[in-house]
Protein backbone atom coordinates (compact mmCIF):
# COMPACT_ATOMS: atom_id res chain seq x y z
CA UNK A 1 0.00 0.00 0.00
CA UNK A 2 2.93 2.50 0.76
CA UNK A 3 4.46 1.20 -2.33
CA UNK A 4 1.13 2.37 -3.92
CA UNK A 5 1.01 5.58 -2.39
CA UNK A 6 5.06 6.13 -3.59
CA UNK A 7 4.17 5.81 -7.23
CA UNK A 8 1.23 7.20 -7.22
CA UNK A 9 3.69 10.39 -6.67
CA UNK A 10 4.98 9.94 -10.37
CA UNK A 11 1.07 11.36 -11.52
CA UNK A 12 1.30 14.70 -9.72
CA UNK A 13 1.54 18.01 -11.61
CA UNK A 14 4.64 18.95 -9.46
CA UNK A 15 6.33 15.74 -10.84
CA UNK A 16 5.21 16.23 -14.13
CA UNK A 17 6.60 19.53 -13.98
CA UNK A 18 9.96 18.73 -12.42
CA UNK A 19 10.06 15.77 -15.37
CA UNK A 20 9.83 18.87 -18.01
CA UNK A 21 11.29 21.82 -16.36
CA UNK A 22 14.91 22.60 -17.89
CA UNK A 23 15.65 24.65 -14.43
CA UNK A 24 13.48 22.86 -12.43
CA UNK A 25 15.52 19.70 -11.20
CA UNK A 26 18.91 20.79 -10.54
CA UNK A 27 17.10 24.08 -8.58
CA UNK A 28 15.37 21.20 -6.48
CA UNK A 29 18.50 18.92 -6.81
CA UNK A 30 20.73 22.52 -5.04
CA UNK A 31 18.69 22.86 -2.63
CA UNK A 32 18.57 19.23 -1.36
CA UNK A 33 22.36 19.48 -1.41
CA UNK A 34 22.15 23.12 0.71
CA UNK A 35 19.63 21.09 2.83
CA UNK A 36 22.24 17.94 3.22
CA UNK A 37 25.61 20.53 3.72
CA UNK A 38 23.32 22.56 6.95
CA UNK A 39 22.81 18.66 8.39
CA UNK A 40 26.03 16.86 7.95
CA UNK A 41 28.01 20.34 8.40
CA UNK A 42 26.23 20.77 12.44
CA UNK A 43 25.78 16.99 13.04
CA UNK A 44 29.51 16.59 12.45
CA UNK A 45 30.68 19.67 14.20
CA UNK A 46 28.10 18.58 17.29
CA UNK A 47 29.65 14.92 17.40
CA UNK A 48 33.14 16.25 16.87
CA UNK A 49 32.50 18.42 19.70
CA UNK A 50 31.06 15.75 22.50
CA UNK A 51 33.60 13.43 21.56
CA UNK A 52 35.85 15.85 22.67
CA UNK A 53 38.17 15.70 19.03
CA UNK A 54 36.81 19.75 18.71
CA UNK A 55 37.57 21.40 22.22
CA UNK A 56 36.61 24.78 21.34
CA UNK A 57 32.77 26.04 22.96
CA UNK A 58 30.66 25.09 25.43
CA UNK A 59 28.19 22.30 24.82
CA UNK A 60 25.28 23.52 26.72
CA UNK A 61 25.47 26.13 23.91
CA UNK A 62 26.43 24.21 21.05
CA UNK A 63 24.55 21.41 21.50
CA UNK A 64 20.54 23.08 21.05
CA UNK A 65 22.18 25.37 18.43
CA UNK A 66 23.65 22.43 16.43
CA UNK A 67 20.72 20.21 16.79
CA UNK A 68 18.06 23.31 15.53
CA UNK A 69 20.50 23.73 12.37
CA UNK A 70 20.44 19.85 11.91
CA UNK A 71 16.55 19.58 12.20
CA UNK A 72 16.55 22.67 9.38
CA UNK A 73 18.55 21.02 7.23
CA UNK A 74 16.89 17.98 7.52
CA UNK A 75 13.45 19.51 6.56
CA UNK A 76 14.74 20.75 3.75
CA UNK A 77 16.62 17.77 2.82
CA UNK A 78 13.44 15.32 2.62
CA UNK A 79 11.00 17.97 1.40
CA UNK A 80 13.40 18.06 -1.35
CA UNK A 81 14.31 14.72 -1.80
CA UNK A 82 10.16 13.75 -1.73
CA UNK A 83 10.70 16.19 -4.85
CA UNK A 84 13.43 14.35 -6.51
CA UNK A 85 11.92 11.10 -5.93
CA UNK A 86 8.55 11.78 -7.08
CA UNK A 87 10.43 12.34 -10.74
CA UNK A 88 10.64 8.40 -11.20
CA UNK A 89 9.91 6.60 -7.95
CA UNK A 90 9.48 3.16 -9.57
CA UNK A 91 13.22 3.37 -10.82
CA UNK A 92 14.29 4.66 -6.96
CA UNK A 93 12.18 1.57 -5.64
CA UNK A 94 14.32 -0.91 -7.29
CA UNK A 95 17.69 1.23 -6.42
CA UNK A 96 19.52 -0.73 -3.73
CA UNK A 97 21.65 2.25 -3.07
CA UNK A 98 18.42 4.41 -2.48
CA UNK A 99 16.74 1.53 -0.24
CA UNK A 100 19.94 1.30 2.05
CA UNK A 101 19.97 4.95 1.93
CA UNK A 102 16.36 5.07 3.74
CA UNK A 103 17.35 2.46 5.92
CA UNK A 104 20.55 3.97 6.83
CA UNK A 105 18.60 7.16 7.88
CA UNK A 106 15.70 5.54 9.74
CA UNK A 107 18.65 4.31 11.90
CA UNK A 108 20.19 8.20 11.88
CA UNK A 109 16.25 9.26 13.18
CA UNK A 110 15.95 6.40 15.73
CA UNK A 111 19.68 7.50 17.11
CA UNK A 112 18.92 11.49 17.36
CA UNK A 113 15.07 9.85 18.95
CA UNK A 114 17.17 8.33 21.42
CA UNK A 115 19.70 10.07 22.58
CA UNK A 116 17.18 13.62 22.63
CA UNK A 117 15.41 11.24 25.67
CA UNK A 118 18.66 10.57 27.66
CA UNK A 119 19.68 11.99 30.81
CA UNK A 120 23.38 12.58 29.35
CA UNK A 121 22.10 14.95 27.11
CA UNK A 122 19.78 16.86 29.70
CA UNK A 123 23.07 16.74 31.30
CA UNK A 124 25.07 18.25 28.90
CA UNK A 125 22.54 21.30 28.32
CA UNK A 126 22.64 21.57 31.82
CA UNK A 127 26.65 22.07 31.74
CA UNK A 128 27.89 18.76 32.24
CA UNK A 129 30.50 17.20 30.63
CA UNK A 130 29.87 14.48 27.95
CA UNK A 131 29.40 10.81 29.31
CA UNK A 132 30.08 7.97 27.61
CA UNK A 133 26.43 6.71 26.50
CA UNK A 134 26.22 10.29 24.83
CA UNK A 135 29.98 9.76 22.93
CA UNK A 136 28.72 6.40 21.60
CA UNK A 137 26.07 7.81 20.03
CA UNK A 138 27.72 10.54 18.79
CA UNK A 139 30.27 8.15 16.81
CA UNK A 140 27.45 6.04 15.56
CA UNK A 141 25.78 9.28 14.69
CA UNK A 142 28.91 10.65 12.02
CA UNK A 143 29.08 7.00 10.71
CA UNK A 144 25.57 6.75 10.24
CA UNK A 145 25.37 10.10 8.28
CA UNK A 146 28.75 10.04 6.34
CA UNK A 147 27.37 6.29 5.18
CA UNK A 148 23.82 8.08 4.11
CA UNK A 149 25.41 10.52 2.01
CA UNK A 150 27.41 7.78 0.60
CA UNK A 151 24.38 5.66 0.03
CA UNK A 152 22.75 8.65 -1.69
CA UNK A 153 25.85 9.42 -4.38
CA UNK A 154 25.67 5.77 -5.15
CA UNK A 155 22.22 6.00 -6.53
CA UNK A 156 23.50 6.89 -9.70
CA UNK A 157 25.97 4.47 -10.20
CA UNK A 158 23.93 0.99 -9.44
CA UNK B 1 51.75 24.30 14.59
CA UNK B 2 54.78 23.21 12.30
CA UNK B 3 53.96 19.50 12.36
CA UNK B 4 49.99 20.77 11.80
CA UNK B 5 50.94 22.71 8.99
CA UNK B 6 52.84 20.01 7.54
CA UNK B 7 49.90 17.55 7.76
CA UNK B 8 47.49 20.34 6.07
CA UNK B 9 50.55 20.32 3.25
CA UNK B 10 50.51 16.75 2.62
CA UNK B 11 46.75 16.05 2.95
CA UNK B 12 46.22 19.09 0.17
CA UNK B 13 49.35 17.17 -2.06
CA UNK B 14 47.39 14.40 -2.12
CA UNK B 15 43.84 15.50 -2.65
CA UNK B 16 45.50 17.18 -5.52
CA UNK B 17 47.05 14.25 -6.77
CA UNK B 18 43.23 12.61 -6.54
CA UNK B 19 42.49 15.34 -9.51
CA UNK B 20 44.50 14.16 -11.89
CA UNK B 21 43.21 10.48 -11.47
CA UNK B 22 41.28 8.63 -14.57
CA UNK B 23 37.75 9.77 -14.37
CA UNK B 24 35.19 6.69 -12.57
CA UNK B 25 33.14 4.88 -14.79
CA UNK B 26 29.01 6.57 -14.87
CA UNK B 27 26.58 7.21 -17.15
CA UNK B 28 28.96 10.67 -17.64
CA UNK B 29 31.62 10.67 -20.09
CA UNK B 30 32.66 8.00 -22.53
CA UNK B 31 35.62 6.20 -21.24
CA UNK B 32 33.49 3.61 -19.71
CA UNK B 33 32.34 2.70 -23.11
CA UNK B 34 33.96 0.78 -26.16
CA UNK B 35 35.61 2.93 -28.27
CA UNK B 36 34.05 1.32 -31.43
CA UNK B 37 30.34 2.47 -32.35
CA UNK B 38 28.08 0.01 -32.78
CA UNK B 39 24.14 -0.84 -33.48
CA UNK B 40 21.53 -2.89 -32.08
CA UNK B 41 17.89 -3.13 -32.44
CA UNK B 42 15.62 -3.89 -29.68
CA UNK B 43 11.61 -3.62 -28.45
CA UNK B 44 11.00 -0.58 -26.27
CA UNK B 45 10.10 -1.41 -22.99
CA UNK B 46 10.30 1.36 -21.09
CA UNK B 47 10.69 5.11 -22.00
CA UNK B 48 12.10 7.70 -19.06
CA UNK B 49 12.33 11.41 -20.76
CA UNK B 50 13.59 13.75 -17.37
CA UNK B 51 15.84 14.48 -14.95
CA UNK B 52 18.40 13.76 -14.22
CA UNK B 53 19.16 11.36 -16.89
CA UNK B 54 16.45 10.19 -19.91
CA UNK B 55 16.66 6.77 -20.75
CA UNK B 56 15.13 3.43 -22.66
CA UNK B 57 14.80 0.27 -21.55
CA UNK B 58 15.04 -2.01 -24.63
CA UNK B 59 14.42 -6.11 -25.45
CA UNK B 60 17.10 -7.54 -27.67
CA UNK B 61 18.46 -10.38 -29.06
CA UNK B 62 21.04 -10.42 -26.24
CA UNK B 63 18.86 -9.57 -23.46
CA UNK B 64 17.33 -6.72 -21.76
CA UNK B 65 19.72 -3.35 -22.44
CA UNK B 66 19.71 -0.20 -21.11
CA UNK B 67 20.02 2.38 -23.46
CA UNK B 68 21.13 6.11 -21.82
CA UNK B 69 20.16 8.66 -24.26
CA UNK B 70 21.84 12.52 -23.64
CA UNK B 71 21.27 14.51 -20.97
CA UNK B 72 17.64 16.28 -20.96
CA UNK B 73 19.32 19.09 -22.78
CA UNK B 74 20.76 17.35 -25.37
CA UNK B 75 17.91 14.74 -25.21
CA UNK B 76 15.19 17.74 -26.18
CA UNK B 77 17.57 19.69 -28.70
CA UNK B 78 17.26 15.78 -30.18
CA UNK B 79 13.76 16.24 -31.18
CA UNK B 80 13.36 13.29 -28.65
CA UNK B 81 10.47 14.73 -26.57
CA UNK B 82 7.34 12.71 -24.59
CA UNK B 83 5.14 10.96 -27.07
CA UNK B 84 7.69 10.62 -29.81
CA UNK B 85 8.33 6.95 -28.61
CA UNK B 86 5.80 4.12 -26.92
CA UNK B 87 6.29 0.81 -25.40
CA UNK B 88 6.46 -1.78 -28.12
CA UNK B 89 7.98 0.54 -30.45
CA UNK B 90 11.30 -1.26 -32.53
CA UNK B 91 14.22 1.04 -32.28
CA UNK B 92 17.94 1.04 -33.85
CA UNK B 93 20.50 2.35 -31.25
CA UNK B 94 23.71 3.60 -32.81
CA UNK B 95 25.94 4.61 -29.68
CA UNK B 96 28.87 2.64 -27.82
CA UNK B 97 28.48 -0.45 -25.48
CA UNK B 98 29.82 -1.14 -21.79
CA UNK B 99 33.50 -2.33 -21.96
CA UNK B 100 32.14 -4.40 -19.18
CA UNK B 101 30.60 -7.26 -20.99
CA UNK B 102 28.55 -7.91 -17.94
CA UNK B 103 26.91 -4.90 -17.72
CA UNK B 104 24.07 -4.59 -20.79
CA UNK B 105 24.24 -0.60 -20.99
CA UNK B 106 24.75 1.08 -24.63
CA UNK B 107 25.36 4.97 -24.66
CA UNK B 108 23.30 6.26 -27.73
CA UNK B 109 24.88 8.70 -30.07
CA UNK B 110 21.68 8.33 -32.46
CA UNK B 111 18.28 6.41 -31.79
CA UNK B 112 15.99 5.85 -35.33
CA UNK B 113 12.14 4.83 -34.11
CA UNK B 114 9.86 4.43 -36.53
CA UNK B 115 12.03 6.00 -39.41
CA UNK B 116 12.66 8.91 -37.42
CA UNK B 117 16.48 9.78 -36.27
CA UNK B 118 17.35 11.52 -32.96
CA UNK B 119 21.20 12.53 -32.75
CA UNK B 120 21.33 13.08 -29.25
CA UNK B 121 25.41 13.79 -29.96
CA UNK B 122 25.88 14.95 -33.58
CA UNK B 123 29.54 15.99 -33.52
CA UNK B 124 30.22 12.28 -32.38
CA UNK B 125 28.45 10.32 -35.00
CA UNK B 126 30.26 8.33 -37.17
CA UNK B 127 29.06 7.05 -40.86
CA UNK B 128 30.57 3.66 -41.74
Amino acid sequence: MLTALFLSLADTALASALRQSDIGYPLVASAHILGLALLVGSIVTLDLRILNIIKRGSLSELAPLLSSVAAGGFMLAILTGVLLFSVQPAHYLGNSAFLLKLALISLALLNVALVHNLACWRAILAGQPATLPLKLSAFISLTLWLAIITAGRWIAFV
Amino acid sequence: MRSKNTAITVISALAALLLWLPEAAAHHGWNWTEDKQTEMTGTITEVFIGPPHPRLMIETDTGRWQVDLGNPRQTKSAGFVEGEAKTGDQVLIRGHRSANKAEHIIKAVRATINNKQYTFYPELLRED
